[in-house]
């Protein structure tokens, strides 16, 4: 999948391991394994995954590889679709990978495995180092989350705003404000933090190279 | 990898048009610091370009150049006799992977100690520095290393890298070199297929926000953007955004 969509298989641990084991051999009309593609993603990486299934099209939509990923031991995500014959999927052709995919592999398991499709959202933890991730939660457990204190909550929003920094990582507003939200900050606050995060980087960068010049 | 002359980039690109994306070292280096400073979304979007060019080498074209190919061994291999000790009080990439699982486990470790004397003991702990995380995050960046063309080395844009430090513009307005000879092989490479009617989409990423930066709306410094434009080339600070862009 692209980054746009988050397409997973759900089901216990046991479900999705037997599902798994009958990905393994025949597996449907129009359903095929490509170990040959598989072999050149893994290259000398070892283990199990991705695994690669192709499906033969219909229509006028073309023939389609899928890249599963484990997500947990309950859920195996989509981790690629790619055209074979031509260079790009359109949308429609995306959905009806999909559709086939749900219809022929995921529907006749019944009720022990779900297909769930939903947009791709980044979370914050995927768009910064630890060392920043911790610092950003050092603040949020700490902070009054309607009216900053000046000495003790705002230093260590800054501590968070230097790390981001010296990470040399600039995650999108909405990922900061979508994180700010969910620790409950209230909107004033949200967006006077949010000030401060679009201010500093250019200040540091400015700073950084005033120390170079001199 | 590749070698490619850029005659023959071109005409290869020319005769079977794709999208061209060039990389640079620290995007290949950046693959090893998603343990420690970069974003793990890099990780996951380079994995998807490697899975859409195993089943559709057509998707696009990554290409580097033969300067990258050095740099990527100077920061990678340590037991290669030019890699690099540290750079500007830093460690190096693999060696800081290193020292950071050494710090986890050794932190894990001493959890548990405190857990096991407070009479709660944990079961035994993972020891992360012996799964092979580094080991496969620098197949993962040799492979990607693999799937690009390198570009040979060209007499005339080394020339004009030179020029570049002469007269102190970007990238070389700190006096180095190397990301010039790599900017001016791509440059030249655009123009090449462009001359010849070359409409896909090229894309220069690097994450060298320092010397090509900032990446305001897919543009690169005040500086570059004439010679990005010339040639229709737009700039991403991050290879992750442009495989995303690509639609990858």
């Amino acid at each position: 999948m692209n980054s746009e969509r988050q397409v997973t298989v759900r089901g216990t641990p046991a479900a999705i391991e037997a599902w798994l084991q009958t990905l393994a051999g025949s597996i449907a009309e129009g359903w095929s394994r490509a170990l040959d593609i598989e072999q050149k993603v893994k290259g000398k990486r070892n283990g199990r995954w991705p695994i690669c299934l192709v499906w033969s099209g219909n229509g006028g939509h073309p023939r389609t590889a899928i890249f599963l990923q484990p997500v947990s031991n309950a859920e195996v995500g989509i981790m690629s679709l790619v055209a074979l014959d031509r260079r790009e999927l359109a949308p429609e052709d995306c959905t009806a990978a999909l559709e086939a995919f749900r219809t022929a592999l995921v529907a006749p398991r019944g009720n022990e495995l779900q297909l769930t499709d939903k947009p791709g959202s980044v979370g914050l933890s995927d768009l910064i180092s630890p060392q920043a991730q911790a610092r950003f939660t050092a603040f949020a457990r700490t902070a009054n989350k309607t009216v900053l204190h000046s000495g003790l909550d705002l230093p260590r929003w800054y501590d968070f705003l230097i790390q981001l920094h010296r990470d040399g990582a600039s995650p999108p507003r909405e990922a900061l404000e979508a994180a700010l939200k969910e620790e409950s900050f209230s909107q004033d606050t949200i967006g006077q933090l949010l000030n401060a995060y679009e201010h500093t980087d250019d200040i540091l960068t400015r700073y950084d190279a005033f120390g170079e010049s001199e | 990898m590749i070698a490619q002359t850029l005659v023959a980039a071109a005409g290869n690109l020319v005769a079977s048009p794709r999208p061209l994306l060039f990389l640079d070292t620290c995007d290949l280096v950046n693959l090893l610091q998603v343990v420690t400073t970069i974003s793990v979304s890099e990780l996951r979007a380079v994995n998807r370009l490697l899975a859409a060019l195993a089943a559709n080498p057509q998707r696009c074209q990554p290409v580097v150049t033969y300067v990258t190919a050095i740099e990527f061994t100077q920061k990678t291999n340590p037991i290669n006799p030019v890699y690099l000790q540290d750079s500007m009080g830093k460690r190096m990439p693999p060696d800081e992977v290193t020292y950071q699982l050494g710090l986890i486990d050794a932190q894990l470790r001493r959890l548990h100690q405190v857990r096991q004397e407070l009479g709660l003991p944990l079961p035994a702990p993972t020891v992360y520095a012996g799964l092979g995380l580094l080991a496969d995050l620098q197949t993962t960046s040799e492979m990607l290393l693999d799937v690009c063309w390198a570009l040979e080395r060209e007499q005339a844009c080394v020339n004009a890298a030179v020029q570049r430090v002469f007269d102190r513009t970007r990238p070389s307005h700190k006096r180095e070199v190397k990301d010039s000879i790599h900017l001016e092989h791509c440059l030249e490479l655009a123009r090449r297929v462009r001359v010849n009617g070359f409409v896909e989409e090229i894309i220069f990423a690097s994450a060298n926000k320092n010397d090509y930066g900032p990446a305001v709306a897919q543009q690169p410094h005040a500086d570059l953007q004439p010679d990005f434009a010339a040639v229709q080339m737009s700039y991403y600070d991050s290879l992750g955004a442009a495989i995303a862009h690509l639609g990858i």
